[in-house]
């Protein structure tokens, strides 16, 4: 094989961002390191590539026709590699497109995917809303997975890298004029809190309609609480109507391209968010800014139930909130589920020792944590200091190119048995 | 009229929270000098009638000087500057302007009164130096066109920003459209109007321009929401632009605000004036959508503004 590689990278996901930016933060190492990288992307993701890899869009409508886009991807480009971003949500595709992965397996090319869950870990079925359960056809015998980190625990094993954003130095007078362009005053504080297109999905749960619509309002009644001075700057796909409950320090923006995004991120004072998995949690903690994870771990079909799990009497608020969203189903993702699913990549993961966790319906807890994560100067700074620990225990990993191009501790070549 | 537009400079000494180019989020130059002397002399005897200069802000550029004696050396007729003045407010600063070629500026004023402007540019005592500047420069004998972008902060001023700039003598007045890219992007929430709040206060201000004689221009605006007014939207007249924009050079900048800036929707199929019309920004449709816009049907001049009949061919 000659040093200089074409990747192909598949970014097929067509709810979020996420996987994307895992595929374009190892493609845009590939090219520093002088490979060429060629990106064929579900539109949704067309706000990432704009001014960035050479690619080729193709709509919601055109997915039957995937295959005629990625031969012609493949007779123009003629990739060594295809590099999956990621493995999760191409499989999806694959399946909710009726596609066969035999499209991609007869090819001949090897195939790495960047597994964001270590598939190999998890359970399946995996735990989606209150019961139902989806099983995702994974390609075990198709793919070399590489694993990134975070959300992954940093360990050494094959296929482990690192897969942290650039950190964002914003100047103090640049910082300054984004706050104020947003409306955020110079003693005020701004909490950010980001959705995906999948948060707002129309879903075939009705109890995963009830917690997509009301956790948001829970979200601002938490920040209503911390007082007049603090703004939630919502980014995402749709506004939710929140305005009036914060009197005017709900902004909502919607998805920014990426520059723009990142230094959004680096303004804030606090990431809040309810999913484990975030991207966005990377770069809040390249970027200094403290990050409260919400997630839920109580089952409950009734009111009564839903009292009996949590650890102090609920507010006015809570109760009723509690009422609207009824039955309530633990998630590590809201609105999806996903509790027991991620579970054991959680376990012993040092990734939760950087940022804080906290359960949704302990009132308590959330209200301390983020008043203390806004105010408290030693809570932010115990925070950022467990923090640095884990960020270096990240750095030390093998880049993504190094695993893919065959570095320390990664495939030198990639073996014939795991793609055919 | 054929010109050169360039973008000299990502710094700048204002920080208007609606830059269309973030300046206030760069700490450092990008643009390289010599590529700007480059596209100069490669289009120089061209036919082209000015060069515009903008940025960020370039007369904090500290090459502009020695760039404008450039211009003149390469033959063409005359500079136009994009500024907010606050520079201008030294008279010897402005007469080297003028001398070396510059005739016309283009002058951002966002308020009649510090606390609209200065809270907006994020400058103390920049609008007292940006009258100041347009004084200067209009004793010089350069023609002055200021800039307002529409804002939810001015919205209900703006009558008395045109009157303010009309007071000083300006040639031109343009009110543009907040266009939500740069920092636009974070102050949509608080600083973008809708354009129902816009319509009447954009009427008032161009009925006080057209009765003090001065010209009155409109920019970024699709034509259905002032269509009264329409006759006075900047992009009527034909302007062929070349641009070069941090190394990228756009031959048809008309063109691609129209083609890649902007917009049309389901509302803009059946109207009469699509092809005239620039569209609307998309990053305006993603927080507002489609629901204030509706085909121009009946294109005769009876839908017009009663001052725009008067005046419409």
């Amino acid at each position: 094989m000659s040093d200089q590689k074409k990747h192909l990278m598949l970014a097929l996901s067509r709810q979020g961002f996420g996987e994307a930016i895992l595929g374009l933060r190892v493609a845009s190492e590939l090219k520093k390191r002088g490979d060429d990288v060629h990106v064929l992307a579900h539109d949704s993701n067309a706000l990432l590539l704009r001014n960035g890899l050479p690619h080729l869009l193709f709509a919601s409508h055109a997915c039957a026709f995937f295959k005629l886009y990625l031969d012609m991807c493949i007779a123009e480009f003629k990739p060594d590699f295809i590099l999956l971003a990621d493995y999760f949500t191409t499989s999806l595709f694959f399946e909710q497109a009726k596609l066969s992965p035999a499209m991609l397996k007869d090819l001949d090319i090897p195939i790495v995917a960047i597994d964001t869950w270590n598939s190999s870990r998890l359970p399946r079925p995996i735990d989606v809303f209150t019961n139902t359960q989806r099983p995702v056809a994974l390609w075990e015998d198709r793919v070399v997975p590489i694993y990134p980190v975070p959300f992954l625990a940093p360990e050494e094993a094959a296929g482990v890298y690192q897969s942290l954003p650039e950190p964002v130095l914003l100047g103090r007078k640049s910082r300054q004029h984004l706050r104020s362009s947003l409306g955020v005053g110079e003693q005020e504080k701004a909490v950010l809190f980001c959705t995906a297109e999948w948060q707002h999905g129309n879903y075939e749960s009705v109890e995963a309609i009830r917690i997509a619509r009301w956790l948001p309002a829970l979200v601002a009644d938490y920040v209503r609480r911390l007082g007049r001075d603090v703004h939630l700057i919502h980014v995402g796909p749709q506004a939710y109507d929140l305005k009036e409950m914060l009197q005017g320090k709900y902004h909502w923006l919607p998805p920014l391209p990426p520059t723009r995004f990142d230094a959004l991120v680096a303004s804030m004072d606090l990431l809040f968010s309810a999913n484990i998995s975030a991207t966005t949690i990377a770069k809040a903690m390249v970027s200094q800014v403290p990050v409260l994870v919400l997630h839920n771990s109580v089952s409950a079909q009734t009111l009564e139930e839903a009292i009996a799990a949590i650890p102090a009497s609920p507010s006015h608020f809570m109760k009723q909130w509690m009422e609207n969203t009824l039955p309530i189903f633990p998630f590590a993702l809201w609105p999806l589920g996903y509790h027991k699913f991620l579970a054991p990549l959680l376990e012993r993961n040092p990734y939760l020792d950087a940022l804080d966790l906290a359960e949704v319906l302990d009132e308590s807890l959330v209200q301390g944590r983020l008043s203390a994560l806004l105010f408290d100067t030693a809570a932010r700074e115990e925070q950022i200091h467990r923090r640095a620990a884990y960020l270096s225990a990240v750095r030390s990993l093998p880049n993504g190119p190094d695993v893919i191009n065959g570095k320390p501790g990664a495939y030198n070549e990639i073996p014939e048995h795991s793609y055919h | 009229m054929k010109f050169l537009s360039i973008h000299i400079t990502d710094l700048c000494n204002s920080s208007c929270r609606f830059c269309v180019v973030a300046s206030p989020l760069y700490v450092s130059n990008s643009v390289d000098y010599e590529s700007i002397l480059r596209f100069l002399a490669a289009n120089a005897g061209q036919g082209f009638e000015a060069v515009n200069l903008h940025g960020g802000e370039p007369t904090v550029h500290p090459m502009l000087l020695d760039l404008l004696q450039k211009i003149k050396d390469l033959g063409y007729p005359e500079v136009h500057l994009q500024t907010n003045a606050i520079r201008l407010a030294d008279p010897l600063f402005s007469a080297n302007l003028v001398s070396l070629g510059t005739k016309k500026f283009i002058v951002s004023l966002h308020g009649d009164q510090p606390e609209i402007h200065d809270s907006q540019t994020g400058t103390d005592g920049g609008l007292k130096r940006t009258l100041e500047g347009i004084r200067n420069v209009k004793r010089l004998g350069a023609h002055v066109r200021t800039n307002t972008v529409i804002t939810r902060q001015n919205l209900q001023r703006l009558t008395d920003i045109c009157r303010l700039a009309c007071e000083l003598g300006v040639d031109h007045i343009n009110l543009s459209n907040l266009h939500p890219v740069g920092s636009a992007l974070y102050a949509r929430d608080i600083a973008m109007p809708d354009f129902n709040e816009v319509q009447q206060q954009v009427y008032r201000a161009v009925d006080l321009v057209v009765n003090s004689d001065r010209v009155i221009t409109l920019e970024g605006f699709p034509y259905c929401v002032i269509r009264d007014c329409r006759q006075y939207q900047l992009n009527n007249e034909h302007r062929e632009i070349r641009m070069l924009m941090r190394g990228q050079v756009i031959n048809d900048y008309e063109r691609f605000m129209s083609d890649v800036m902007r917009v049309f929707g389901e509302p803009c199929q059946h109207c009469r004036l699509k092809a005239q019309c620039g569209g609307v920004y998309p990053q305006y449709i993603e927080y507002n959508g489609w629901k204030e816009f509706a085909p121009i049907l009946d294109t005769s001049s009876s839908d017009l503004h009663p001052l725009a009949q008067a005046g419409a061919d």
